[in-house]
Parts: C-alpha cells; structure tokens; sequence
C-alpha cells in the first residue's frame, strides 16, 4: 500500500505545553450555547429575530470557521464560504426540528456540506490538493496560537483521535477534516472501497464510546 | 437493506457521493434507527469540528449580520417533509423562494440599499427616533422591512457640514427613515432636526450624532413628503426652522 503521505499530525501530542490563552468569548459549541439554548434561539431566529441569530453565530462561528477551513484551506474562501453557511442557517432556521438532531449538529452539517461542496469541483479540487501539498501533511493552515479552544473537550477530542489506530485516524481525517469522498480516500490511499468504509465506521463508533457521553 | 444502514458513519461525516447520499437519504426517510444513527454521529462531527475551532475575522460577523437583515426566510416545513428538514443539506434546501414579491422587485430594494445596511451594521447601531429612544432591534426590524417593501426607494444626498444622508421611504409602507454618515458631534444645547417639506414644512424629530452611522426613524407623513431637510436647533428643538438646511434631499414622487 501506498506511504501514508496524510499522516495527521494534526492532533499529534503538542511539542510544547498548550498555553491557554483565551481571548474574548470561548465560543466553541461545547463551551458556550448549551443544546437547549441554541434550540430556543433558533426558535427566536425562525420568527426573523436578528438579535438572537448575532447570538447564535457568537456561539457557533469559531467551529464553523474551523472546520470550514480545515476543509477549503483558504482563509479568504473559508470566509465566504461561512457566509454562505450562515445565510443558509437563517433561511432554514423555520425549518429546523429540535426532534430530529441537535442544533450543533445541523449547523455542522450544514457547514461540512458547503465547505464541501466548494472544494469537490474539479478544478477547486485540484487547488485545494495544492493547498494541502504545500501545507505540508494535514497541517491546519491556522498557526496553532490561533486554535483558541475550549480547552477540555478540544483536548479530549484530539485525545480520542490520537488513541484511534493509525489506518482510522488517516481515514477520519481525510474523509472529515479534508472533505474527501470514501472514493477518493480509497484511491488516494491504494485500498479497496470497502476497507475505507469500514475504517471510517469503525473510527466513529470508537470516537462515539469515547466522546458520545459528552456529545450533548 | 444492510448496507444501507451501515452508510450513517459515511453520510454523516459527509464522504457520500451525491449519488449515494440522495439514496441514503430515501431510505432514511423509512427508517427511524438510521435517523436516530446519523443524529448521533452528527454530534461526533460537531466534536471533530471542535478540535479545529478558529476565530473568524471580527468584518466576517458584521457582514454575515448585514447579509441576513434583508434575505428572507424559508416557511416552516409542512409536517410530510419531515425527513427533509432532518436533512438540511439536501438539494432542496439550497431553494430559497420568494414568496412575498418577485425576486426582481426584491432585488431592486436589495441593490439601493445593500451597501447601506452593510455600513450600518458595520458601524454599529446609533439609532433615534425622533421623540423617544426607541430600541435598536425595533429600528433594526424596521429598517429591514422597509428595504423589503416593493416600492422602496433611497435618496442620497450630502450634509453641508459634513457627511452623507440617505432618505429611504416606502410609501405602501407608510414608513421613511433617514440614515446620517459621519456627522458631526454638535456641541451642548444643539441639536440635528429633521423636517418633511411639502404643502407645508412640518418638524420630524430631533437626533444627535453618534459614531458613523445614525438611524432616525421619521414620522409616517414623511413617506409621501416632498424633500425631507435637516437643520441644527436650539435646546430640543422647535416647531419651525430657524437656521438654514445643512441637508436636504428631494424625494422621488410616488
């Protein structure tokens, strides 16, 4: 099989302690914005509130960000494509039903799928690549500084991802935090479809015993 | 089917090709534990998401917030597309529809007064209104349905001073509001005081200056005024004016 050139040092043990600095708002979606209080503020957003969408993207914006860049690896294109989540977010606010999903993970699927999409035509496919090439392996294009995080479920994320065997993380980490197909993990990687599919699950449900108590 | 309800790890994480992800969602149409499945491996991805929290640029809030004041919203999904609304990247969801006017009657609206909102937003909110201090959001909203209405129409001119003004009016609406760039602070016991002109000229309120954008919501005659004019007062202001205009702007006909 093929070298694993995505070798995610991504969530690599820091080289130096993680200083915890915090600035403004912690506003990831696990520290500030708790379920419920996203699901009465998309309530309030689904009647035209604007107030309470400013609040709702103070809440959510610095995950989205992330993972919106983690995946387009542009900061100029991760802004316009987190515009683009964000107005899709208010016009389908009315449709949003607290009964089918958390409002965290709507949002985050919204802002996968758009992060996606912005990078899957070919040629922005082929940029993108480019993007990583040059990066270097699965390095955010973010200076670590920047990764202000709500420290303990940060941690304990990149903690579970860590633990995860080596063949799972890499497919995790290209499927998720590089926007690629299982196709393309599969061929990029050498391995039978199959084989992909199955580390992929596989890491889920691993990650889901470990982070699922958490995942409120 | 086993296959199928294997796919919720793949489809949550996003790595479905579309072909494979609108016949995934089908069958999760018909299938509860599936739902249930990607519900939850949703939240796993909210947490791997978290690993790579980053701020976004401050300019990216204040444009998203004036993006979202004048884009309309989706009606609530009738209670049969309930298996869209679990999907909210399905393809449907991009479809935005304009359900009150013609998109191209918005667009009018939405052209003359884009940049407009986006300064307001981008200045923060000094809002007034001319007898009371209304709140932000209220003046916020307003400002927003107005830019919405079919026949909404801005005016733009200059202060003799210093700054802009733009007059937005919507006669259906009833409605006009004054929006003032960069003027200057006056100095105390002097106020800005706005007046419609037409048969007669009538006061339609007072406001200070505060940072680079002002909202003045005016009285409802204003929508069908002739000119609208500002002139700097005494005290609180008064019944006629008693300087000459610093501004004034002649409002299109309705």
């Amino acid at each position: 099989m093929t070298t694993m050139v995505a070798c995610p040092v991504l969530w690599a043990a820091p080289s130096r302690p993680v200083s915890l600095t915090v600035r403004g708002r912690v506003g990831t979606m696990g520290s500030s914005g708790s379920p419920s209080e996203l699901v009465d503020l998309l309530k309030r957003i689904s009647s035209g509130d604007q107030p309470a969408f400013a609040d709702f993207y103070d809440s959510t914006s610095r995950t989205v960000f992330g993972i919106v860049l983690s995946v387009v690896r542009d900061r100029a294109q991760a802004e316009e494509v987190t515009q683009e989540v964000y107005v899709e977010a208010w016009t389908s606010a009315p449709r949003f039903d607290p009964e089918l999903g958390s409002a965290k993970g709507w949002l985050n699927t919204i802002a996968h799928r758009k992060a996606v999409d912005r990078v899957r035509s070919s040629q922005r496919s082929q940029e993108r690549d480019q993007r990583h090439f040059e990066a270097g392996p699965a390095q955010p294009e973010v200076d670590t500084s920047d990764i202000v995080v709500a420290y303990d479920q940060s941690e304990r994320v990149r903690a579970a991802l860590q633990q995860l065997p080596e063949a799972q993380r890499t497919a995790v980490h290209m499927a998720y935090f590089e926007g690629r197909s299982y196709r393309e993990v599969a061929e990029f990687l050498g391995l039978p479809l199959g084989t992909v599919k199955t580390r992929i699950r596989d890491a889920m449900k691993r990650l889901r015993n470990q982070l699922g108590e958490a995942a409120s | 089917m086993n296959d199928l309800h294997a796919l919720a790890s793949e489809y949550a994480v996003g790595s479905l090709p579309a072909s494979e992800s609108s016949e995934f969602e089908s069958h999760l149409a018909t299938c509860p534990d599936c739902r249930e499945e990607v519900a939850d491996m949703r939240d796993i991805a909210v947490h791997l998401s978290e690993a790579v929290a980053t701020d976004p640029p401050p300019s990216l809030r204040a444009s998203v917030l004036a993006q979202i004041a004048f884009t309309p919203q989706r009606q609530p999904a009738p209670a049969t597309e309930q298996t869209e609304r679990a999907m909210p990247a399905s393809a449907s969801s991009n479809v935005v529809p304009f359900e009150r006017r013609s998109r191209a009657t918005w667009a009018t609206g939405l052209v003359a007064a884009a940049a407009l909102v986006a300064a307001v937003a981008l200045g923060g909110w000094a809002i007034h209104s001319r007898n009371d201090a209304r709140n932000a959001t209220a003046t916020a909203q307003e400002l927003t349905q107005l830019l919405a209405a079919r026949d909404v129409k801005t005016t733009t001119g200059s202060f003799s001073s210093s700054g802009s003004g733009t007059v937005i009016v919507s006669p259906s609406e009833h409605r006009a509001l004054l929006v003032a760039s960069d003027l200057p602070a006056l100095p105390a016991g002097r106020v800005y005081e706005a007046w419609t002109l037409g048969t007669s000229t009538a006061p339609a309120g007072t406001f200070t200056s505060s940072g680079s954008q002002t909202v003045v919501s005016l009285p409802n005659h204003a929508a069908t005024a002739a000119a609208v004019a500002v002139t700097i007062e005494r005290g609180n202001g008064s019944q006629q004016p008693t300087t000459t205009p610093i501004f004034s702007v002649t409002l299109p006909k309705a």
